[in-house]
């Protein structure tokens, strides 16, 4: 009677064990894929902010597909480039798909806000909202435009 | 006797056997956080703040004596991240001057941070900003 219920109860808790590791698979892989992607996000907005992307005077040429090696804003780490602005705002209708590409965010839609420091209406902006706000992820930078203290406010989702 | 002495050791046979197992599933069942990216995050953050300050000429400024443009980003920066800035007169290692953003009390045990040196009126510094999430 003992041996039987034992058995019972270790074929029980090894079947538990089972679906648990089967349940944390799928979480443990849904949480892989937004890690990943939020990395992806960090490395994105290193991008904007410290570099100038590639080529360098991307600005001044007209952006075919696959124009665009990767995509920067900043004249030197941390300082904007107020051409580079205004020409990612020009390419906002046009060639939106290319720069997301060139973000490393190609899956997802992207949006690229300059704002000033403690609040206001954007500068500049680039880029669609994220759908679902609840699965997009948002990465705040600051950065120096003129002299002054924005913030470069990246969204994508 | 001897029957009382052998139930014992299976009762603790079998609690062993059980708290090994659920030593085994506990781990997983916790909620999972992100708090490796949203500390990589902080730390861009805090440097980013930093080399904005450098750049902009408020520290400069700071170590003159006006702290103004200093404590005025510190005070702007989104809620819920707090920031802590301090200088170092090089070589001696003595404190120039502290700047912390208000509201935020004592410094954060996960806070991370970010240094670079600065030269000013003969002098080099070494300047470090500290961030953490509230």
């Amino acid at each position: 009677m003992d041996a039987m219920l034992s058995g019972v109860l270790i074929t029980l808790i090894f079947y538990a064990m089972l679906g648990t590791n089967e349940r944390m698979d799928v979480r443990y892989a849904a949480i892989d894929s937004q890690i990943g992607f939020k990395r992806a996000l960090l490395l994105a907005s290193d991008s904007l902010v410290l570099t100038g992307g590639k080529p360098g005077d991307w600005d001044e040429r007209v952006i075919g597909d696959y124009g665009l090696a990767s995509f920067g804003l900043a004249s030197a780490p941390n300082v904007l480039d107020y051409s580079k602005l205004a020409r990612m705002q020009e390419l906002n209708m046009t060639n939106y798909t290319e720069m997301r590409r060139a973000l490393g965010l190609a899956k997802s839609n992207v949006s690229i806000e300059v704002l000033p420091l403690g609040g206001g209406g954007a500068l500049y902006a680039f880029g669609t909202k994220p759908d679902n706000e609840t699965t997009a992820a948002v990465f705040e930078r600051l950065a120096l435009l003129n002299g002054t203290t924005v913030v470069v406010r990246l969204e994508a989702g | 006797m001897r029957k009382g002495f052998i139930m014992s050791v299976d009762a603790l046979v079998a609690l062993g056997i059980v708290m090994v197992m659920l030593g085994m599933v506990l781990p997983y069942s916790k909620t999972p956080t992100y708090e490796m990216e949203n500390r990589n995050h902080m730390q861009r953050y805090a440097s980013d703040a930093l080399f904005v300050m450098l750049k902009s000429g408020a520290v400069d400024a700071a170590l003159a004596g006006n702290r103004t443009a200093v404590t005025s980003v510190l005070s702007l920066t989104s809620p819920g991240k707090c920031l802590a800035l301090k200088a170092y007169a090089m070589p001696s290692g003595n404190l120039s001057f502290a700047a912390q953003k208000a509201g935020c009390n004592g410094i954060a045990l996960d806070a991370v941070g970010t240094a670079a040196d600065t030269y000013y009126n003969g002098t080099f510094y070494s300047v470090e900003m500290v961030g953490w999430l509230e």
